[in-house]
């Protein structure tokens, strides 16, 4: 066994050296005196909560990792920049990175940005872990991988879970939102898969304040479930309330923050999928909370938590695979991390779950389901 | 039936609205496009009344007098500077009203949508919300009716009614008569506005969230109502109003539902295609 291991580490050594023996004529990288992340994500403008979430929640990583002593001694550094969530702006943050020195990135925050981003990546073969980017097109590319679910995994875990504890199954989606239809049709696949029927009402970004006749409609489900924003969901469960309907109104990733769009007037049971629980109890993530609300003054939301694991994840990766050579070439580093990743047997263990990862670029990770006020 | 409900207590605040848009019209001869934006403010104006941890009935007499006010204000900084200019101009500063009105909450309260407070909702009745008929509803329904009675018999009983009357007929006559058409206008602003405030506070109880972009559909919804009803008629306005609630709300509940603000724009076209005066539009015919 501990042949294998030396025999394991003798071969990424020997990998490394011959791609560090090459690298040293490769322009950008070779003046690096720490290893580069780089990222981009909306700083400005109406998406900029999540790249400031996904920015904070990097840098508390980073942070913790060059606070350890970095990896062999080499402090880590990263730089996001701005593209709000603007396809062409984050191709353009991708050179201005790419010729500061990147050698590494967790790619973008939005999917729209990420996938220019990967486009970009894929020519020079970075490797890029988005925190954030959910939709399948980010993760495309052999070199592009990610922390959070897919759009569509949680339609077919909610499928699941729905039909595993409730008879008469109702629900609403967004007709005008990507986000909701691509987890709503994954969602009525999946039903048509297990040969159930469900009750479908929706609605468009017309009409996204008036949920009476939804409701109406689905008075008497026993579960209700709704995959979409919390704005929208607060809504939904005030007009259950007023409509004597006392459903389970059952959301996806989208309803993380639904706890400030209801009251104490809402009695329905408000459930969600999330990979992220602030209010866990796991030694892991309560310490994370807490740095993180001492760094920042207030609690990390999915988002910084995603951001921290990508960085995390990166380092994890680095750390196995001993990489020890600061000037490396981002090729180089992808092939290395990538393999890292890939290899059997590698697990991380995460803010947001433990996952594992496979050639087409999503995590497998457990989803926990939180109930609102419990 | 909940949805003809449903559809009666939308209709009563659209038709609340669009008594503001009609009277403003009959009287002064313009569209206050910034009126939707007043219900926005009434609805602001609740919500943070109740932030400072007050009653809801004292939130709803801040909002009204603050919509008042308001209107009164606009009227005299925005509108009687532009007495007897083009009515392109006065059309234009309206819009430039609504625009500043909306700049001016998402300055305050920031862009996103805003729950309430949980003091604001109306006691459950069991026996009707079990079969889907909202406390709101009916509130808004019965309140509604009785506004639009009280305001029919103030314009048609009163003098100042009366001379409202007599100032939307015939503006120069009028003043030979001795009324006082500034006087006249402003009180007809502020009865609109409190109109609108009412109409926020309708809105508000069937969807608990404030936001600045608030006012801007069912403004706009409710001026449809007064052009299908005819434009500067009264009954007029409560009619269309109630027509487009209830026609709204049918076609969200049939599988026409995404097409729902198309049907209610097309029935505006209709209507004027057939009634180019609106359904209780007076003819006038145009001297040649």
């Amino acid at each position: 066994m501990s042949k294998k291991i030396i025999a394991l580490v003798m071969a990424m050594l020997m990998l490394v050296a011959v791609f560090a023996s090459c690298t040293n004529s490769s322009g950008y990288t070779s003046k690096n005196t720490e290893y580069f992340i780089g990222c981009t994500g909306p700083l400005t403008g109406d998406a900029s909560s999540y790249g400031i979430s996904v920015q904070n929640g990097a840098a508390l990583a980073i942070e913790e990792i060059n606070a350890d002593g970095g990896l062999n001694g080499v402090k880590f550094k990263f730089d996001i920049k701005d593209d709000q969530a603007a396809a062409d702006k984050a191709s353009a943050a991708y050179d201005q990175l790419f010729e500061a020195g990147m050698q590494i990135s967790i790619g973008s925050v939005t999917s729209g940005s990420c996938e220019a981003f990967a486009a970009k990546a894929k020519a020079d073969n970075l490797f890029l872990m988005t925190p954030s980017a959910s939709a399948d097109i980010c993760i495309a590319e052999p070199n592009a991988f990610r922390v959070c679910f897919g759009d569509p995994d949680q339609g077919i875990l909610a499928a699941d879970e729905l039909v595993e504890n409730f008879e008469n199954i109702g629900a609403i989606y967004d007709k005008s939102d990507t986000y909701s239809t691509g987890i709503y049709e994954a969602f009525a696949a999946r039903m048509a898969e297990l040969n159930v029927e469900f009750k479908t009402e929706s609605f468009d970004a017309e009409n996204k304040k008036d949920f009476s006749t939804q409701v109406e409609a689905l008075k008497d489900c026993d579960v209700i479930f709704l995959p979409f924003y919390y704005t929208e969901a607060g809504l939904v469960a005030k007009t259950a309330v007023a409509k004597g309907c006392d459903a389970v109104l059952f959301g996806c990733d989208g309803l993380d923050g639904v706890a400030d769009q209801v009251d104490e007037t809402v009695t329905n049971t408000i459930k969600y999928i999330t990979p992220f629980d602030v209010n866990s109890k796991e030694e892991k993530v309560a310490a994370f909370v807490n740095a993180y609300t001492e760094k920042y003054g207030s609690a990390p939301d999915q988002f910084a938590a995603d951001g921290y694991d990508a960085v995390m994840v990166i380092y994890e990766a680095m750390k196995k695979a001993n990489v020890n050579d600061v000037t490396i070439a981002p090729d180089a580093l992808c092939d290395i991390v990538k393999s890292t990743i890939l290899a059997d047997g590698f697990v991380y263990e995460g803010v947001t779950g433990s996952m594992t990862w496979d050639e087409s670029g999503a995590a497998t990770k457990t989803p926990i389901i939180i109930e609102l006020g419990k | 039936m909940i949805t003809l409900i449903d559809g009666l207590s939308l209709g009563s605040i659209y038709a609340l609205i669009a008594l503001g848009y009609t009277m403003v019209y009959g009287i002064a001869k313009m569209l206050n496009f910034a009126h939707g934006d007043v219900i926005m403010v009434g609805a602001y104006a609740i919500m943070v009344t109740l932030s400072c941890s007050l009653s809801p009935v004292v939130a709803i007499i801040v909002s009204v007098v603050l919509c008042t006010l308001l209107g009164m204000i606009i009227e005299k900084l925005a509108y009687r500077p532009l007495r007897g200019a083009s009515p392109l101009a006065v059309l234009i500063t309206a819009i430039g009203v609504s625009y500043f009105l909306q700049g001016l909450a998402q300055i305050i309260f920031g862009a996103e949508s805003k729950p309430v407070g949980s003091s604001w909702k109306l006691p459950a009745i069991p026996a009707l919300n079990k079969h889907g008929i909202t406390t709101a509803a009916l509130v808004t329904l019965i309140c509604g009716i009785i506004i639009m009675v009280v305001l029919t018999l103030f314009i048609k009983c009163t003098k100042t009614g009366s001379a409202m009357l007599a100032v939307s007929e015939d503006r120069g006559a009028a003043t030979l008569m001795g009324v006082n058409v500034n006087k006249i206008i402003t009180i007809t602003f502020a009865i609109g506005s409190a109109l609108a405030a009412f109409a926020g506070m309708f809105y508000l109880l069937q969807i608990p969230n404030a936001e600045p972009m608030l006012g801007a559909m069912p403004g706009i919804t409710a001026f449809t109502a007064a052009v299908i009803g005819g434009i500067g008629s009264i009954p007029g306005a409560m009619v269309g109003g109630i027509l487009l609630g209830v026609v709204e709300k049918f076609c969200l509940a049939s599988p026409l539902s995404s097409y729902t603000v198309a049907v209610k724009f097309s029935l505006l076209i209709i209507i004027l295609l057939v009634k180019p005066t609106g359904l209780l539009g007076k003819v006038s015919r145009e001297k040649v």
